[in-house]
């Protein structure tokens, strides 16, 4: 093996990974802020919102990733919208991780005894007062481990913007091999950096835990 | 009759449907201030249903809830009568608090912020003015040492004293009750039907769904025995249990003295 190819192109590998976690991390912090409201309307009192809802999840979870990424990148244009790169790449994969994150989100905040709902609003606390105060701090325990385990599927599918000429990690990759021929040594510097992405991420899911656990409740 | 005179809460031909069961078929009763109100029945007689109306966790499909001469429920609108948006009945669900047989503490706050949690948050009230209120309020119930722990760490007799709490700490004028000792072992019935002995003694007033027969002969200023959705016979439980008039109340009479 000659690693010399690594360091020879540090520069682009390094760049490659600052867009790869630019993508993914605005992925993932638009994809859950934009996921609870929806999964909130989901099971909520409006049916005109229950509707549309979940029509988007249905959507957004039947149709694949890339599609959508294309969609943003090469259909978006035709209707007068034109995105760069780099934020076509951002809107497709958090349409598409949106979709997913409701239904984890969903699932927790339905895990939450409907007795709970009955104390607070006994209590004369409003809907908005109940979510915030009383069903999101206990569903949240419920909703961390299967919502990171996915958000590291969005890490690693944030490879997919390579498709749309964003010069990610794995994209940039892609074109070292072809002009290397050296692909053993490229793709283990980008397996290492998606271990380090999605270790931090792991990382923080252990933390949120501790943080929300309760004394004597492990 | 001015509001102040007259009956605290009044219930008037209450009417629910749940799914295809008629579960109440037209109840009427009165609530006196700082009375103590029991209701008996059999499983299924609709109590609890009817204990979620009078604060309309459940809404009646028809009937008359009078709270203080003043119907709830319901708003008149271009004058026709129409049921009340949810947020207009939080701040008459704050005057009648209530206590649940699942106790339903809030398992991610300690007893203390159990405690505080709507009057800081639903009243508005300052917080270090509600602590002290807040800790005196455990005193009553006996848990001042308990006051940091977590619902989980907490025996169910524990529990059930700290909704109570909870449930005072709305300031209300007269607090529901229901079924609150069913969940518990015998042993912790007991400090949980203390409590309310001595509210009952200060005069707060109280509406309760209750199998505790030695609690509703001693404690109760009247006992309402509901069968089949309707108030079947109602009076002085004294009176009613000693000599039941209806065959429906004896034999439930039967049936939880054996």
């Amino acid at each position: 093996m000659n690693w010399n190819v690594v360091t020879d192109n540090a520069g682009l590998l390094l760049e490659a990974f600052g867009t790869t976690l630019w993508i993914a991390g605005a992925t993932i912090v638009l994809s859950v802020v934009l996921a609870f409201p929806l999964a909130v309307m989901r099971d909520g009192p409006i049916r005109g919102l229950r509707i549309l809802s979940a029509v988007f999840s249905w959507v957004m979870r039947a149709t694949p990733a890339l599609t959508l990424l294309f969609l943003t990148y090469f259909g978006l244009p035709q209707v007068g919208i034109y995105l760069a790169a780099v934020p076509a790449a951002i809107a497709g994969l958090t349409l598409s991780a949106t979709g997913y994150n409701m239904e984890y989100i969903r699932a927790g905040l339905r895990a939450v005894p409907s007795t709970q709902y009955e104390a607070a609003r006994a209590l004369g606390m409003p809907f908005p007062m109940i979510l915030r105060r009383v069903i999101v701090p206990q569903a949240i325990r419920t909703i961390m481990p299967p919502l990171t385990s996915n958000l590291t599927l969005v890490m690693k599918g944030s490879s997919l913007a390579g498709m749309v000429a964003v010069t990610e990690l794995t994209g940039a990759g892609m074109a070292l091999i072809s002009r290397t021929y050296q692909p053993f040594e490229i793709l283990i510097v980008i397996g290492l950096a998606y271990l380090i992405l999605n270790g931090a991420l792991i990382w923080l899911q252990h933390r949120v835990e501790n943080w929300l656990s309760l004394p004597g409740q492990g | 009759m001015s509001a102040t005179d007259g009956p605290l809460l009044e219930v008037a031909g209450l009417e629910k449907t749940l799914g295809t069961q008629r579960v109440l078929r037209g109840v009427d009763f009165t609530v006196n201030r700082g009375e103590v109100l029991a209701i008996i029945g059999a499983s299924g007689s609709g109590k609890s249903t009817l204990l979620r109306c009078l604060n309309l966790l459940i809404r009646p499909d028809n009937g008359r809830i009078l709270w203080q001469g003043r119907e709830v429920g319901w708003v008149q609108n271009g004058g026709k009568r129409m049921p009340a948006r949810e947020r207009d009945l939080l701040g008459y669900r704050t005057q009648i608090s209530m206590v649940f047989q699942s106790f339903n503490l809030f398992p991610h706050m300690t007893a203390l912020q159990n405690v505080m949690e709507a009057p800081v948050m639903v009243m508005k009230r300052p917080r270090d003015e509600v602590r002290a209120e807040a800790e005196a309020l455990l005193e009553k119930v006996r848990l001042s040492h308990r006051a940091g722990a977590y619902p989980h760490q907490m025996s169910g007799g524990e529990q059930q004293r700290v909704a109570i709490a909870r449930a005072l700490a709305m300031r209300p004028e007269a607090l529901l009750f229901d079924e609150v000792t069913s969940a518990l072992d015998p042993e912790l019935k007991g400090e949980v039907l203390s409590v309310m002995r001595d509210l009952a003694s200060e005069g707060m007033t109280m509406v309760s769904v209750s199998h505790e027969m030695g609690f509703v002969r001693n404690v109760a200023d009247r006992v309402v025995f509901m069968h089949k959705g309707r108030v079947c016979e109602a009076g002085d439980p004294k009176d009613v249990l000693a000599n039941p008039s209806t065959a429906e109340l004896q034999a439930f009479v039967r049936s939880v003295t054996d």
